[in-house]
């Protein structure tokens, strides 16, 4: 089966954090070389990985995860303030 | 300790390591079936050096070697995925070189099912039996290094 591509904000959520990729890795129990696949995109993780990824983010998977290329946060966050004040 | 980073590397490592073991195996046979000439004992320490070398650098130090051969306890989802394909292939390939293997000894043995000989001397013998070893050995590795975009010991860009 033909896997589709995954997008993530893996890096820019770990950077935020202050975390390293080696911290990450130990939080969500994979090795660190994984994480720098994960923030490649170059690995799609299994479901249970991108939970415990989510969970240390403290975010829902679809805002770390998505199928589609992910647009800047800062985008999202206008267009969402935009829309509270419709 | 000096390692190959990038896959090119590896994959040179990879076939200098296959040759240089071929061209060790076909020094011995040649020393064994006709004579051992201090030039022809020179050339095989050479290239049992090379692939010694060889084997380190593209398999040891790169990490390669413990990702193939780790507990899979010790491995996370995405190194078990890629160890994985590694053992497969490995499979499909040693299946296809015992196969070839079995037909040239029926081949070369002629009109014989039951004896190894050839012309007085064993057709299948040590060093075909220490390749098949080797073989079995390294392949899962070598499947690794050759399509691994980034070795394990390394920290990726």
């Amino acid at each position: 089966m033909e896997t589709r591509k995954l997008y993530n904000r893996i890096g820019v959520l770990r950077r935020e954090k202050g975390l390293s990729r080696q911290q990450l890795a130990e939080l969500v129990g994979v090795n660190p070389q994984t994480v720098g696949y994960l923030e490649r995109e170059e690995y799609n993780p299994s479901l249970d990985l991108a939970l415990r990824i989510a969970e240390v983010f403290g975010a829902p998977v679809e805002f770390v995860f998505s199928a589609q290329p992910m647009p800047a946060m800062s985008a999202q966050l206008l267009a969402r303030d935009q829309e509270k004040g419709d | 300790m000096w390692s190959l980073r990038t896959q090119r590397a590896r994959r040179t490592g990879v076939v200098t390591n296959y040759l240089g073991v071929a061209l060790l195996a076909a020094a011995v046979c040649l020393g064994e079936y006709r004579v051992w000439s201090p030039p022809l004992a020179v050339a095989a320490f050479t290239l049992l050096a090379i692939v010694v070398a060889a084997f380190v650098v593209t398999y040891l130090t790169t990490g390669i070697w413990q990702l193939a051969h780790s507990d899979s306890s010790a491995l996370d989802e995405r190194q078990l995925q890629v160890a994985y394909q590694g053992f497969r292939h490995s499979y499909t390939a040693l299946a296809v070189i015992a196969m070839l293997l079995l037909v040239g000894i029926v081949v070369t043995v002629r009109f014989s099912f039951f004896t190894l000989t050839w012309r007085g001397h064993y057709a299948f013998g040590m060093v075909a039996l220490m390749l098949m070893n080797y073989l079995i050995q390294t392949l899962p590795a070598s499947f690794l290094a050759w399509r691994e975009p980034y070795a394990p010991a390394e920290s990726a860009p």
